[in-house]
């Protein structure tokens, strides 16, 4: 398990035991959040030396709104109500090469809305916004751009559709466990309209 | 450094298949057996998390030691005259952007039950045929015994793991069915069976170590196709709750985890201990009458090349041979888009299995066969998030209205060849990185020669052709050996044969010179059979090897 998973697993274990309102945390659940935290100790540290403060992310809005572009809202929600900006950030915390492209990724954003229409990326009606990912996505492979938009959009997908919230009208995407899929032999159920 | 005396009839070193089946064959038997594995023991209801959101975030659950550390040589020069035989994905276009094979990975676990934790479960018999490519094509070497010899351990084996299946095959004939009836095929290799039909291919039920329903106490499968994260139902016919659950139940089997072997230790005449170390460096020496080794095709050479003896540079290397002859997974993988729902997330990973051109001569003037399954599992394309980055392109609201059209729509088609021998392919020692006891590391050298880039090529187009003739429009992905090194089967570092000059064991993976000495794993395949599954096989041969120990401590002759 690689250190960032460790990280999504941790936040996942602290919210499952949350979420599941217990009063009484046991003696192997509170060992574990107790390891958790001193993960996130440890991390902080990482990230003071490479002088970047956690939860600082120089331009967190341009990247909250570039997020959204990618994964906007509908019928599920948008990246930011699921809180992929912080998953990216916390990434950044801790790896700085990660930290220098999302930064870069941000100004080049903002610099192309600028020779656009003269202002930030942020504030740009969506269609611009669009327009100027679209030329990320189909630019050279080796260039700053393309390189922020592939290992951004990753990322974000990565955190956001391992959400149940995400995955609503996705039939037969919930955990593989414990049901299974006793109708594998069969046609699967097609989608409702509502999800078309 | 503590060490400790113990005396055992057996000791067997690594869990997986080959060791696990060894350790119940001998502990069933009336032996005692130590079996030392370096990984840690996996709980299939803690560990593995199939129940939780997160499921698709992780492959299989790492643990401390949960994988052997080794290193690949640099391999290969990629050229043009191949370039059809390059890994690419529709959205991240060419995966190897270097124009030099990537050394990626020797796919294993390390833990008590070894890589059976994380295999499709699929249970092959060779293909009799695949047993003699020296005296029939001049390649490999031949097996020194023949597919009827086996075909009673086939059975054994088949009836402790559980294997379904269908009882119809010409190149694997049966003396009894399968110990359980075939699973029906998911309705994504249904869609792959009607173009299989199209082409006039067949497509038979795969024989699989999961059980259709309850058996020996483990429920039947559910269907959820992600046996390569671990099962949790125990359904799936791995190690730990087959072969090793049964060692345990006859109180003869001391299973001892965390324990890596460093050295085995011989006089003039015999093996005569093992050493081996615990998590925490303290180190244990412990004796037997026999030892047998079985850590895979990568690790067995290895120990047995750091295990020097007073005459011979490496244990059981009068041959030359330990390490030599190294054959690794030669495989390919096409994925499209269907353009209707199919629901690919649902069923086995490979229910279903076109033996076609598994012959040796099977495929037009290419020697060694293939086989081709479902592979939408092997490549991973379970969930959304695989779904999102690999599958639907861009971004925004269109990204999220195809996600919604073509989740689950993904039809896989997977080939798995003969790899044949050659001397650019070994395993060797690398003096320059060492583990923590200071034991130079296993390191794999591999070349693809043009036999097997040409079998390759046969096996892509034929997984395009069964793709296209399924209904599929559009390919997104397709990976494969050509460039990448990824290798889960391995055979043939320990090969053996009749001619002590020319193998490392005989018949019975008994070392020409150490009599006490085995090896019970794929190292001592001759050849690789035609793209079969290799754990039945090894399973077959570690019990026929345990029982003839039996017999011969029986005889006072170990």
């Amino acid at each position: 398990m690689n250190r960032h998973t460790v990280i999504i697993a941790a936040f996942s274990y602290i919210e499952e035991v949350y979420s599941k309102k217990m009063n009484i945390i046991n003696r192997r659940a509170f060992l574990k959040l107790l390891s958790f935290c001193g993960l996130a100790l440890v991390r902080r540290s990482e990230a003071a030396k490479i002088g970047y403060s956690a939860g600082k992310f120089p331009d967190r809005q341009t990247l909250s709104i570039y997020l959204d572009t990618l994964i906007p809202a509908d019928i599920t929600p948008s990246a930011t109500e699921l809180k992929i900006d912080e998953l990216l950030t916390l990434k950044a915390d801790r790896n700085r090469a990660y930290a220098t492209l999302l930064t870069q990724g941000c100004n080049w954003l903002d610099q192309q809305a600028r020779n656009r229409s003269q202002q930030s990326f942020k504030l740009l009606p969506e269609n611009e916004r669009i327009a100027i990912i679209a030329s990320a996505e189909s630019g050279d492979p080796r260039s700053l751009a393309s390189r922020f938009y592939f290992a951004s959009r990753n990322d974000a997908f990565f955190h956001y559709y391992a959400h149940p919230k995400s995955q609503t009208c996705l039939t037969n995407a919930g955990t593989p466990q414990p049901l299974g899929y006793p109708d594998h032999n069969k046609a699967p159920q097609e989608n409702t309209t509502q999800c078309l | 450094m503590s060490i400790k005396d113990k005396q055992f009839d057996a000791i067997v070193i690594g869990s997986g298949g080959g060791g696990a089946a060894a350790a119940w064959g001998l502990a069933y038997k009336g032996l005692s057996v130590l079996l030392l594995e370096a990984g840690q023991r996996f709980d299939p209801y803690q560990d593995y998390r199939l129940s939780t959101a997160q499921w698709e975030q992780s492959a299989f659950p790492e643990k401390s030691k949960s994988k052997s550390f080794y290193r690949i040589a640099e391999l290969q020069k990629l050229t043009r005259q191949w370039g059809s035989l390059r890994s690419w994905n529709h959205i991240s276009g060419p995966m190897i952007k270097d124009d030099r094979r990537l050394g990626w990975k020797y796919s294993h676990v390390r833990g008590l039950g070894g890589s059976t934790l994380h295999f499709t479960g699929e249970a092959h018999r060779l293909n009799k045929a695949a047993m003699q490519m020296h005296s029939r094509f001049g390649v490999a070497a031949d097996w020194p015994l023949q597919y009827q010899d086996l075909e009673i351990w086939y059975q054994l084996a088949e009836l402790i793991v559980g294997v379904s299946g269908s009882d119809v095959d010409p190149h694997r004939p049966r003396k009894r069915p399968h110990p359980l009836p075939p699973h029906s095929a998911s309705f994504a290799s249904q869609t792959v069976q009607q173009g299989l039909e199209k082409l006039g291919l067949s497509w038979t039920p795969n024989s699989l170590a999961v059980l259709p329903k309850a058996y020996d106490g483990r429920p039947g499968c559910n269907y959820c196709n992600n046996c390569n994260r671990g099962c949790p139902r125990k359904d799936k016919g791995s190690a730990d709750v087959t072969f090793l659950h049964k060692a345990e139940k006859t109180e003869r089997c001391d299973i001892q985890t965390g324990k890596t072997v460093l050295n085995i230790e011989s006089d003039a005449n015999k093996i005569t201990a093992v050493v081996y170390a615990d998590e925490q460096g303290n180190r244990y020496r412990s004796s037997a009458k026999t030892v047998i080794v079985a850590c895979g095709a990568v690790q067995t050479p290895r120990l047995l090349l750091l295990s020097n003896t007073v005459q011979q540079e490496g244990l059981a290397n009068e041959s030359g041979l330990v390490g030599k002859n190294f054959m690794e997974t030669l495989f390919w993988v096409s994925s499209g888009l269907h353009p209707h729902s199919i629901g690919s997330q649902r069923g086995l990973p490979s229910d279903s299995i076109c033996w076609d051109y598994n012959s040796p001569d099977a495929i037009k003037n290419i020697i060694g066969g293939c086989r081709f399954t479902l592979a939408t599992a092997e490549a991973d394309l379970l969930g959304p998030i695989n779904y999102a980055q690999r599958v639907v392109k861009g971004f925004g609201r269109q990204h999220k209205a195809d996600m919604r059209k073509q989740y689950g729509n993904v039809l896989s088609v997977g080939s798995i060849g003969e790899c044949l021998p050659h001397t650019d392919s070994y395993i060797g020692l690398d003096p320059d990185h060492l583990d923590e006891h200071g034991l130079p590391l296993a390191k794999i050298h591999s070349r693809l020669d043009t036999l097997a880039l040409n079998r390759m090529r046969f096996m892509a187009d034929k997984c395009r052709e069964i793709l296209q003739a399924s209904g599929v429009t559009q390919l997104i992905e397709e990976y494969g050996s050509y460039d990448t090194f990824n290798s889960t089967h391995v055979f043939g570092t320990c090969r053996m044969g009749a001619d002590p000059q020319q193998s490392v064991v005989n018949a019975n993976c008994q070392s020409h010179r150490w009599k006490n000495l085995f090896i019970v794993d794929a190292s001592v395949f001759p050849s690789s059979g035609g793209g079969e599954s290799p754990s039945l096989t090894i399973q077959a041969l570690a019990i026929r090897s345990a029982f003839f120990i039996a017999e011969q401590m029986k005889r006072k002759q170990l």
